[in-house]
């Protein structure tokens, strides 16, 4: 099961497991975003290359406009993960 | 038929993503039953996921794959047997280059390229009619 939100003060907020069954719907809320935001990893317990797709070509997206997300409270496996892809390079991780 | 001990289970799945749900719940298992950590666990499914998806998206012509997990000692080996007569070596896939900037950046190869990070060794074999991908990690 994966849900995104957003929250009252603008974060998009994950939950649940990020893997290539939920991409589609994960991609067409992300296509949604056009502002700069946060995006709060603090419930999400798995992502795949699929997410990760999903995220790169979001945060491509946004940089072309001038925009950009920033990704916060990820656990460490999907932080080494991120870390392995080097999208520490592409996204800005707290 | 799906076969199982304490150190070995195997289950043929359907090519279809929505698999993965019933995929995790067999890797779970196998892994309560095996002790292994989150971090193992994670690495595992994450590998599996993407050999598997890459079966469905790459190699649609049959219907299932058969998935085995398999505890040797300290290593602990996930095996894909796939029906499929054009071999797709993905140990000869070239790496991805994760140093460049997200504007040369290109989609695809990720996933193999960070099976090969965080799984300690795959092998792959096709002997005219089906693909053999092997994954070992080192869960000791």
């Amino acid at each position: 099961m994966f849900e995104l939100t957003i929250t009252e003060d603008g974060q998009i907020h994950l939950s649940g497991r990020l893997d290539a069954s939920q991409a589609e719907s994960a991609k067409k809320e992300f296509d949604k975003v056009t502002l700069s935001a946060v995006v709060n990893f603090k419930d999400l317990d798995y992502i795949s290359s699929a997410g990760l797709g999903i995220l790169f070509a979001a945060q491509k997206r946004l940089k072309d406009a001038g925009q950009g997300l920033k990704l916060i409270n990820m656990n460490q496996h999907i932080r080494d993960v991120f870390r392995y892809a080097r999208f520490d390079l592409i996204f800005e991780i707290e | 038929m799906p076969s199982s001990d304490s150190n070995h289970i195997e289950k043929s799945f359907a090519k279809d993503f929505l698999s993965l749900k019933a995929i995790f719940e067999f890797v779970g298992k196998f892994s309560v039953s095996n002790k292994l950590n989150d971090s193992q666990v994670f690495s595992i499914k994450f590998a599996i996921e993407e050999v598997f998806t890459n079966m469905v998206k790459y190699n649609p012509g049959n219907t299932h794959v058969t998935i085995s997990l398999n505890r040797e000692g300290k290593k602990l080996k996930v095996g894909f047997v796939d029906a499929e007569e054009k071999p797709f070596d993905i140990t000869k896939k070239e790496d991805v280059n994760p140093s460049l900037s997200i504007e040369k950046r290109r989609p695809g190869g990720l996933g193999i390229f960070l099976i090969k990070k965080l799984m300690d060794d795959v092998e792959y074999a096709h002997d005219g009619k089906y693909s053999r991908i092997i994954l070992t990690k080192l869960v000791e």
